[in-house]
């Protein structure tokens, strides 16, 4: 919707006039202060939330003014100026360390000598205090993600001392999805001593005084400035905990057009834009004052659920005969403009330690297959179904047309139905529709999590409705194992992976580059599986 | 003296004739040409307007006369057949508007003058009218299209609907002043009952201008049409329809790739052009 709501011409003209605008205030402030560096990133409107646990929120502000108990280090990518997240790594961020119980139950955290923005020094009770709020606060959805691995915070978190806390966990296999959870966003680490004394009867965790009141965090920046839908200004902290951040002040500004925001980077008026269309990115990658990332095996992927509680996707055999009409090279080159990949048809990362794809069963374009399978399934003249898209996602409304294309000689004809941005949510959540496209991006990418995600029991996020007790097995026996990184573990999470993909009950059709271009101006951007730029690892190059 | 007066304004006539008709040709012509390709349209259409038939976004070329969308559809395919699409709605969005308005114009000014429950009624279904008129067009449409549903039907209902205030009060206007005429009177007189003076003098003599505005209703409609599927809310993709593909290409345009919104742009200002023109040149000539 947003993308058809769009006055390209008129948002483009004054995009450009405002980019310019703040890029001359940028530059005045350079020529004035000699020692001050700024970045100016330009956004789509994704909302200003300025807290997690108030629902929608901005991940990459609340990156900028918070900071979570360990983190993924960054590596250097294949791509020159490219860095990436070690997803599989983690090391210590406001805990100076952590260690593992020999059974692999209990991992330990020895707290950092951190300062807030509001100048309160990190304590054992910040810790506890922000995931009894996770787990508190109606608007959070802290409670589903982080389930099965962190499920009571009460009774699994335990102060040790006013810098060591431990938290226990049910399973050893789950231990590293737990690094990982505590490596993302879900963990934000908050001042309580901040927050606590801006509690009201009305807003007991202070949510609602944090949607106004930004710098409560350990991050490396605090917002000076900002107004919902239009900028925010960040500025560095000098008491941040791993230093002063190399760029003083990053100005992001909201230009909802992405054709305008890769127009205005084009012209030289922005150092980072975000949210580009894959046809955008491919553009500018092109240009030679540009970096536009690949990375090996980017997060976010494309996924079309076929919805097992009614007709025709509870049948087994359509749903493998889906499975064969999907052409995910035709959309791999024309939806992404080849800014995408597709390793198998699994979606356990490839990159994964200990992965193991034996045996796994592959999906590939093949209407003949799906033909035959479709009258075995007691459909000889095929069948129409509807797929059901969110107006406000053009590149699944483009995948959405060319599955419609290709499904047609294989026997289903496919109405596609765009329905509002928030009615999507609403009905893929609620499981109404016979199939539907969605964009999945999930930042844990350990095996449990990625398995775990869209298949969960009673879960929202399990759109497809399936449930399968045999799947669940192979699961739980996969999180027995305690060195995750094994082949041992690969070869149960294999188990699990097999019988997923035998039952078709949705299929991942590609992962999907990042949509962001970078000034050569700028050095330091590393992809993180947020999918939000740390401004701050970000410097200016000489 | 008949046969001397008879040939001199025979000529005349003929004369004055041609020049009017000639006239007509460039708003005719257009007209003619959008029935033929709305009519011909599968015919003339190289490619399946709802296949994907090339890479996205391809510029014009032989191959593809007006390039491939963002969808790699082609889109001369597109144009063509939206024609059909976009004429449809006009036409039944027209006739709808016309045959309601026309109804409910009659009703009104018959009644509004009157007392009791005819007369209260019918001031209260101007009175609605008029609410119904100041309310954004394209508003109303996305409520109503969000409750019908989308498809080609709902979507002429829905643009024949949001037309009814117009036609209804052109006709209301003119029923107001042909009840003043001497010859509805004298109708009265000679003993016409109120259900023939309604349908023997007042529906021929007041639905002219309805008739004449229903061109313009059409290509207000098919604008309106248009705007809800720039919004992303008339038919379903890739439905070929000349609003929603102008949506569909006009990020690419301010990237530079213009070629799948202009050719659409350029279709739908045609239309609307021709048919505002038809109704011009019917409102100049009375």
């Amino acid at each position: 919707m947003v993308r058809r709501l769009a006055k390209p011409m008129a948002v483009a003209v004054a995009a450009a006039l405002l980019v310019s605008a703040c890029a001359e205030s940028a530059n005045t402030a350079d020529a004035s202060t000699d020692e001050e560096t700024s970045v100016t990133i330009l956004q789509a409107d994704i909302g200003m939330g300025l807290i997690k646990e108030a629902g929608a929120n901005n991940t990459e502000f609340l990156g900028a003014t918070q900071a979570t108990l360990v983190r993924k280090p960054y590596v250097e990518s294949g791509q020159d100026g490219v860095f990436e997240q070690d997803p599989f790594t983690y090391e210590g961020y406001l805990a100076e360390s952590y260690e593992v119980s020999d059974d692999g139950l209990v991992y330990t955290f020895h707290l950092s000598d951190a300062v807030s923005a509001a100048g309160n020094e990190l304590t054992a009770d910040d810790v506890l205090w922000s995931f009894e709020l996770k787990f508190g606060a109606d608007t959070s959805t802290a409670p589903g993600a982080m389930s099965p691995v962190i499920t009571d915070p009460a009774t699994q978190f335990t102060k040790i001392d006013d810098k060591t806390v431990s938290i226990t966990i049910a399973s050893p296999g789950l231990g590293t999805t737990l690094l990982s959870m505590l490596a993302d966003a879900l963990a934000f680490v908050y001042d309580s001593t901040e927050m606590q004394a801006n509690v009201s009867a009305d807003d007991p965790y202070a949510i609602a005084w944090a949607q106004e009141n930004p710098n409560y965090g350990f991050g490396p920046y605090e917002i000076t400035d900002w107004e919902v839908g239009s900028y925010a200004r960040f500025e560095a902290r000098d008491n941040w905990i791993l230093g002063t951040p190399e760029v003083d002040v990053v100005n992001v500004q909201v230009v909802p057009d992405a054709g305008s925001r890769a127009s205005t980077i084009r012209a030289g008026d922005a150092d980072i834009v975000e949210g580009l269309s894959p046809t955008d990115a491919a553009d500018l990658a092109s240009v030679d004052t540009l970096i536009v990332p690949t990375v090996s095996s980017p997060n976010t992927s494309q996924v079309l659920s076929l919805v097992t509680n009614k007709a025709p996707f509870d049948n087994l055999l359509v749903r493998q005969a889906m499975s064969r009409a999907i052409p995910f090279e035709d959309i791999i080159s024309n939806v992404y403009q080849d800014r995408a990949v597709r390793t198998g048809s699994g979606i356990v990362f490839t990159n994964t330690p200990g992965y193991d794809a034996a045996g796994l069963p592959e999906y590939e374009y093949d209407p003949e297959t799906a033909r035959a399978l479709l009258a075995e399934a007691g459909y000889p003249d095929g069948l129409s179904f509807t797929l059901t898209v969110s107006a406000a996602d053009a590149e699944s409304q483009a995948t959405a047309v060319q599955i419609q294309t290709a499904a047609r000689p294989a026997g289903f004809d496919v109405q596609i139905e765009t329905v509002p941005g928030a009615d999507f949510h609403t009905g893929r959540y609620a499981k109404i529709w016979q199939a539907l496209l969605s964009v999945q991006a999930p930042w844990a990418l350990t095996p449990i999590y990625t398995l775990n995600l869209l298949t969960g029991v009673d879960s929202q996020n399990n759109m497809s409705d399936w449930e399968d007790p045999e799947f669940y097995e192979a699961l739980a026996a996969s999180a027995e194992v305690i060195d995750q990184s094994s082949a041992e573990a690969g070869a149960a999470w294999n188990v699990a992976e097999t019988r997923l993909l035998e039952e078709v009950p949705f299929i991942q059709i590609a992962q999907v580059q990042p949509g962001i271009a970078i000034s050569e101006r700028i050095a330091g951007y590393a992809w993180r599986t947020d999918n939000t730029v740390d401004y701050a690892h970000l410097s200016i190059n000489e | 003296m008949t046969t001397a007066t008879t040939p001199p304004t025979a000529a005349p006539a003929t004369r004055r004739r041609l020049p009017g008709s000639a006239s007509m040709v460039p708003v005719v012509a257009p007209l003619v040409l959008l029935l033929l390709v709305a009519a011909l349209g599968p015919l003339l259409a190289p490619y399946s307007p709802i296949d994907v038939v090339a890479a996205p976004d391809q510029p014009p070329s032989t191959q593809h006369w007006f390039g491939t969308d963002i969808y790699g559809l082609d889109v001369f395919s597109r144009v063509i057949a939206a024609t059909r699409n976009d004429l449809v709605v006009g036409l039944v969005a027209a006739l709808l508007a016309t045959v309601i308005g026309v109804g409910v114009g009659l009703f009104t000014g018959t009644n509004e003058s009157r007392g009791g429950v005819p007369g209260s009624v019918a001031r209260g279904v101007t009175r609605g009218l008029d609410l119904f008129d100041a309310l954004p067009q394209i508003v109303v449409g996305l409520v109503l299209l969000a409750f019908f549903g989308r498809n080609l039907l709902t979507l002429s209902v829905v643009c024949g609907l949001l037309m009814v205030p117009t036609q209804a009060r052109v006709v209301r206007t003119e029923v107001l002043r042909v009840r003043r005429e001497a010859y509805l009177e004298s109708a009265r007189l000679s003993g016409e009952s109120e259900r023939g003076l309604l349908l023997r003098h007042m529906l021929p003599n007041s639905t002219w201008p309805a008739l004449e505005n229903a061109s313009y209703i059409f290509g207000v409609a098919v604008t309106v049409a248009a705007g809800l599927g720039f919004l992303g809310v008339g038919l379903p993709p890739p439905t070929p329809e000349w609003g929603a593909m102008i949506a569909d290409g006009a990020t690419a345009a301010s990237a530079g790739r213009w070629w799948s919104s202009l050719f659409p742009c350029l279709a739908l200002a045609v239309t609307v052009i021709a048919f505002s023109n038809l109704a011009h040149q019917y409102l100049r000539r009375r």
